[in-house]
Parts: structure tokens; sequence; C-alpha cells
């Protein structure tokens, strides 16, 4: 049976976490030391959704502020996106609702999920008190380092992008 | 003879013996004690032991030195796996421990030795490279080589050339449909290499966004790319790109049926719109155009 690619997006501020998220979905592995992403990083995923096979070719953006700056050409054929923020740094989410027009805009996909990562630096409380501040529906609450909700995360955008 | 009698002279002889030998029975008294009393007996022997074991410990190698390097040769031919077994943890440990504590010493001592190898390799690589050119260059001054030139000239290729493409001959290494939006890989042939294909497509779409991007031109094109041994060109056409994988120097012969393929190829894709939906189809197409292309 023949897989359905995907071309994915990760997009967010730089040190959100978009690339440990990919390292944790693609390789199962984490690494403590910060290296900035420069460009882009292209990985691939095959994964199996509802008995159907679908390989995703991830691209890890480059951290930017303002999703405009992210060069056009990266979102042309992207079926959906994975939009990365910090639990931990309120900057990362400020006028979330905004960027993720932006990002809806340039990629002309509705097909965005919406991650807030490091939940291993928060405590539950700390977590509900941040959703609270959120205006924007956040489709799950991840962590690289101790692989929490990360294939689900992946997997949700996966639906997504089959049913859809 | 009555008992009392009989027992007199013992006495006296005791008495004797202890006036006369008192001092030695005492001296025989504390050996006794020294015999028993462990402490006191090493406070005696210790020294002679450690006089001893000085005088062994400086004519050990001496004495001893060729009956163990004898037994060893013996032992070592005998049984060297086990040896080898026996002795290699200990050495790698103590070489491990030695160059993380004496890194720049070590450097020192094996930096000649690699010098020289690395010299060695460099001129062996150099003889047989110039052993190629002369051949060639014989075979340029032949009769044959005088009307290859004569052709050469009327076409208006550089002898340097020549000679190159002769050394380092073109081989088509991998071809790469692409999408050219999304970067997806749509149909590959390789004849041998090791990488992701999928991913390289997408990292050569990325490169070739930014490129384009950069320049803000988008009526222009990136059209090849080196690395190291490797040249990529990139054809692009409406919805997809291709991109071939060359080694070597190309000669007009190669790049014709190069162009030629790639053509050939983007045409059949344009004219059966049923290729777009038929991996497989694609698949034979691409292998069927370029097969012949390394020929």
């Amino acid at each position: 049976m023949s897989s359905i690619q995907k071309k994915i997006l990760l997009v967010g501020d730089f040190g959100v976490g978009k690339t440990s998220l990919v390292e944790r979905f693609v390789h199962n592995r984490f690494s403590e030391k910060y290296k900035s992403t420069i460009g882009v990083v292209v990985s691939k995923k095959e994964l199996q959704i509802d008995g159907k096979e679908l390989k995703f070719l991830i691209w890890d953006v480059a951290g930017e502020r303002d999703m405009s700056d992210v060069p056009a050409s990266y979102y042309l054929g992207c079926k959906g996106v994975l939009f990365v923020f910090d639990l931990t740094r309120a900057e990362t989410w400020a006028g979330m609702s905004q960027r993720l027009e932006t990002v809806r805009h340039m990629s002309k996909t509705d097909d965005v999920v919406v991650i807030g990562n490091k939940s291993d630096l928060c405590g539950a409380a700390q977590i509900e008190e941040t959703l609270a501040q959120i205006t924007v529906q956040v489709d799950a609450v991840t962590s690289a380092r101790d692989d929490e909700n990360v294939e689900q995360a992946f997997f949700e955008l996966g639906r997504r992008l089959l049913n859809g | 003879m009555s008992s009392g009698s009989s027992n007199q002279p013992v006495d006296k002889l005791s008495q004797l013996k202890e006036i006369l030998f008192r001092e030695e029975l005492e001296k025989v008294q504390a050996l006794q004690e020294d015999i028993n009393d462990d402490e006191r007996l090493a406070n005696h022997v210790s020294p002679i032991l450690e006089k001893r074991i000085a005088e062994l410990q400086e004519t050990f190698p001496e004495q001893f030195g060729p009956v163990i390097t004898e037994t060893l040769k013996v032992q070592i031919k005998e049984s060297q796996d086990d040896v080898v077994e026996a002795i290699s943890p200990v050495i790698t440990e103590s070489l491990k421990a030695q160059i993380k504590e004496s890194q720049d010493e070590v450097v020192e001592a094996i930096y000649p030795i690699m010098g020289k190898l690395i010299k060695k390799y460099i001129q062996k690589e150099i003889a047989k490279l110039s052993e190629s050119i002369d051949a060639k260059l014989r075979q340029m001054f032949s009769f044959k080589g005088f009307w290859q030139r004569f052709v050469y000239r009327v076409k208006g290729v550089k002898q340097s050339e020549v000679v190159m493409q002769g050394l380092l001959p073109p081989v088509l290494e991998e071809i790469m449909v692409i999408e050219n939006d999304s970067g997806l890989l749509l149909a590959h042939y390789s004849i041998g290499t090791e990488t992701d294909p999928d991913l390289v497509a997408g990292m050569l779409t990325a490169i070739k966004a930014f490129v384009e991007d950069a320049y803000a031109r988008s009526d222009q094109d990136l059209e090849y790319i080196e690395y190291e041994r490797f040249t990529l060109y990139l054809q692009s056409f409406k919805s997809f790109y291709i991109v071939v994988a060359v080694s070597g120097v190309l000669n007009q012969a190669f790049k014709d049926r190069l162009n030629d393929a790639v053509l050939g190829f983007a045409v059949k894709i344009a004219e059966d719109q049923r290729y777009r939906s038929d991996e497989k189809a694609m698949q034979n197409l691409l292998e069927h155009h370029f097969h012949e292309v390394n020929e």
C-alpha cells in the first residue's frame, strides 16, 4: 500500500522547542543542548492512522516571532502546521490569534494544531493558569523532554489531514 | 642409699648450674619469649627480610629476566589468543588513561608517524594520477590523438577538458523528480547512493526556495549546486523540477544524452497526466529514460 505524503510545517518563536519535538517524534531522543535552527531542517516520519499510511515531510522552520517573516516559499505546498509556544514564556503566546491568522493566510490551510510545550517545567496549576490566559484553542500540552503527548500532537494533525 | 641422700647431689647440681649459667639461662629464656611473641619476633626479623627483598629487587631483572622472557615467549607462542584476551583490557585502559592525562604528549608521539603515513598516501595517489596523465598524453600525441585533437578543435572543445574527462569520466549517480512547491519526491532513480531521497528532496527545495527568495527574482531558477565530487543540476518545469546528480567531468556527448533524457521525460509527463497520479508508472518512465545515460 503506497503512503499519502504530506508536507507539514513547525512554526513558533525561537527556543519554544520545535526541533526538540521533531527529534522526539522522529528519533525518540532529547538533548538538553540548545542549538538554534538555521533556515529550515527537513525530517521524515511514516505513521499509520486509522489503517492509512501517512508520510510526513516535516519542515522545522527557524524560530520567528512574526509569522510573516517565515519565507513565503517555505509555506508552499504545506498541508498542515504545528504552531508551538513555550508554556513558561508569556511572550511566546502573546498575540497568538493574530499570529495564527497570518499562518493560515500564508499556508492557505486551516489545519493548524496549537501546541504548548515544556510542560515538564510547570506544575499543573501553572499550566491551567497559562491556558486560561490564552484566547485560542490549545490542542496539546506537550513535553519533548518527558515524551508527553508529542506523538498525540502529530497524530492529531495527521487525522485532520486525512479526514479533511 | 636413702632417698634423702640421693636427692642432695641433684639439688647441688642445680644450684651449681644456676650459679654458673644464670646469665645464659636468662638469655635462653628471653630468646624463647621472643620466638613465642609475634610482635617481638617481627621486630627482629623484619629488618633482615627487608634487606633481603631490597637485594632481590635489585638483582631480580638480572637473575630472573631471561627466564621470564623465555617463559612469556613460549606462552605467547602456544596460546596467543589467551594472552591477548588477558592483557588487552589492561592495555586498553592504560592507553585510554594515558591519552586522557597527557594528550599533548600522545599527539607529539604519533604526529611524526601519522605525518609519514599521510605523506606516503598522497605520494602514492599523485604517482597514480601522474601515470594516468602520462598515458593520456601518449595517446594524445599518437596519430589517432592528433586526429581527435583536430576534431575537438573544430568543435571548440578545450584540450584540458578532454584530458580530465578521460581521467574522471562522468557518471549519473542519482535523479530525483520533485514537486515544485512542497518538495515532495515524485520519483527517484539511483545507482546506489545511501541518502534518503525524501530528505534530500525536501532540503534541496528549501535551499532552492531560499536562494530564489534571497535574490527576489521569480523568473530565475537555481541551476546547479557543486558539492565535493558531485554536481547537482536542477531543471525546473511548471509543477516539478528534476535534479540530476553527476560525478566526474561532463563531456558534450554526456550532456547531450542527459538533456535528451530530461526533456524526453518531462514531455511525457506533460503529455500524459496519468503519470502524476501513478507513482509506479512515473518511476518506470524515469528508469526507462535515464538508464542509457551512463552507457
